[in-house]
């Protein structure tokens, strides 16, 4: 029974956090990261993630426009840098804006 | 190979089964990123655990990246068989099949009873023969109609294309509007909900006639079984007056009751549970097809097997029948009769019959049935 409500728990959190995982992401991207630099960034804020969830999302938002990327070779490895591109600097700042209203939507509700 | 090198091994497998996945144009692309953030992970985890690299180390970061098809699945659009666009025309082309099926079924059965001797019981095997070659036809049908959905699937425009999606829909709802009776499928955000379509009536059910189709038929099945002699015409003749004459002939009990039984004995139950539920159901209308359908090959049966319409002895002499009017009855009386019920015979077949069919197409063309209550008229 316990396992049952923790599984189901862990599933709709997992959907709450699917919800902000971009606008957090992006928000971290003003300045170039590579996809491990990004995580332990993040981490170190409190958002946890996958990186089997993260880097193909950062592939998504570049597709999309949102991100750029290139290529560096740094000490003896080659990784892909990216950062925010002045079409996801846009959007970010309208969706902080929508989450701020959602905030405040939601502390009405809750 | 030395230690060092067989655990970055698992490394390079693990980034080959992702990559086989991958699209060719973007594979290497993805998997040097991979790499790379596979040889960054393990480092820093190195260095935080203060330890050296291993083969355990880097399975549990493998294991934290997830199955190889689940990472490469993430890099990929979510792809489907037949996905949420196509699967409205899917269930469409299923309801043309399915019908399609049961017209092919019912000249199955047409055919069978023609080619086949009289009795019901061979009818039913010829068509049961008929069974694994229509079978494979239906098989490669469905095969087909997947194919070609799946196809469509995939070139269809995507989802960000707007315009091309609205008139794909358009296309959807004129063709649903020629076939099927379900609502219009919505175009995206323009539907209109005024073509939304109407409740049903026909789920309805009125007690009273269910209770009395119940009692006819128990009245027809303690008839036929009990008093089958009293199934019988009044013929009066000025040289014997008026006599009864038994209708139902030798080979009737034999070749046709247990079947009419059957047929009456499903109906009973069916309207029970009918009558139980309230109203009709998607399972209840299937049943009602079903023993329609079996009505209906009783009737043919009728048509082309022992005849229904006779003298029989045992009758005869329970109403006292002379052998003046036994004679009468077998070689004007009866014959005369017998090309009249086949007659009637044809004609129900055929109005039962497009009943049935009419009956077929309406449920497959439905939504959800909903059951609603008993009607008020009752």
């Amino acid at each position: 029974m316990m396992t049952e409500k923790q599984n189901q728990l862990d599933s709709l959190t997992l959907e709450l956090r699917r919800g902000v995982v971009i606008i957090a992401v992006l928000s971290q991207l003003d300045e170039e990261q590579y996809g491990y630099s990004l995580v332990k960034l993040m981490a170190s804020k409190g958002f946890e993630v996958d990186q089997g969830t993260l880097y193909p999302l950062l592939r998504r938002l570049e597709e999309k426009g949102l991100l750029q990327s290139e290529w560096r070779v740094e000490g003896s490895r080659p990784r892909r840098y990216y950062v925010i591109s002045p079409q996801g600097k846009e959007i970010l700042t309208a969706l902080k804006d929508e989450w701020d209203a959602l905030v405040q939507v939601m502390e009405g509700v809750l | 190979m030395t230690r060092k090198q067989d655990y970055k091994d698992l490394f390079f497998r693990y980034i080959d089964s992702v990559g086989r996945q991958l699209p060719k144009k973007r594979r290497d692309d993805i998997q040097e990123e991979i790499l790379s953030n596979l040889e960054d992970t393990l480092e820093d985890r190195a260095q935080t655990e203060n330890r050296e690299p291993d083969e355990e180390m880097v399975v549990e970061i493998l294991k934290e990246f997830g199955p190889p098809e689940k990472l490469a699945a993430a890099y990929l659009p979510q792809q489907y068989l037949i996905g949420p666009r196509i699967y409205p025309a899917f269930l469409m082309a299923m309801q043309i099949f399915l019908v399609i099926v049961v017209l092919q079924i019912l000249v199955a059965a047409v055919a069978s009873i023609s080619s086949s001797s009289s009795d019901l019981v061979d009818i039913v095997i010829s068509f049961g023969q008929a069974i694994p070659g229509f079978l494979a036809t239906v098989y490669s049908t469905l095969l087909s109609i997947i194919l070609v959905l799946a196809i469509l699937e995939r070139v269809l425009p995507q989802a960000d294309d707007e315009a091309k999606i609205e008139a794909w829909v358009k296309v959807q709802n004129l063709f649903s509007r020629f076939i099927s009776k379900t609502d219009e499928l919505p175009a995206s955000k323009h539907w209109n909900p005024r073509v939304l379509k109407q409740i049903e009536k026909e789920n309805l059910i009125s007690p009273r006639k269910l209770v009395l189709d119940i009692v006819l038929l128990f009245g027809l099945f303690s008839l036929f079984n009990i008093f089958p002699q009293w199934i019988s015409a009044l013929n009066h003749n000025p040289e014997w007056g008026w006599k009864f004459v038994p209708l139902l002939s030798s080979s009737f009990a034999a070749a046709y009751l247990p079947w009419l039984d059957l047929f009456w004995g499903l109906k009973i139950g069916l309207n029970a549970v009918v009558l139980r539920q309230g109203a009709w159901s998607q399972l209840t209308r299937w049943f009602q097809i079903g023993i329609k359908t079996l009505g209906i090959m009783i009737l043919v049966s009728f048509f082309r097997g022992s005849p229904v319409i006779g003298l029989n002895p045992d009758y005869a002499a329970f109403h006292g029948l002379s052998g003046d009017v036994q004679s009468f009855a077998k070689e004007s009386l009866l014959p005369g009769l017998s090309e009249l019920f086949r007659l009637i015979v044809i004609i129900n077949v055929v109005i039962h019959g497009l009943a049935w069919l009419r009956m077929v197409l309406g449920l497959t063309s439905q939504g959800a049935i909903i059951p609603l209550r008993v009607s008020k008229k009752g």
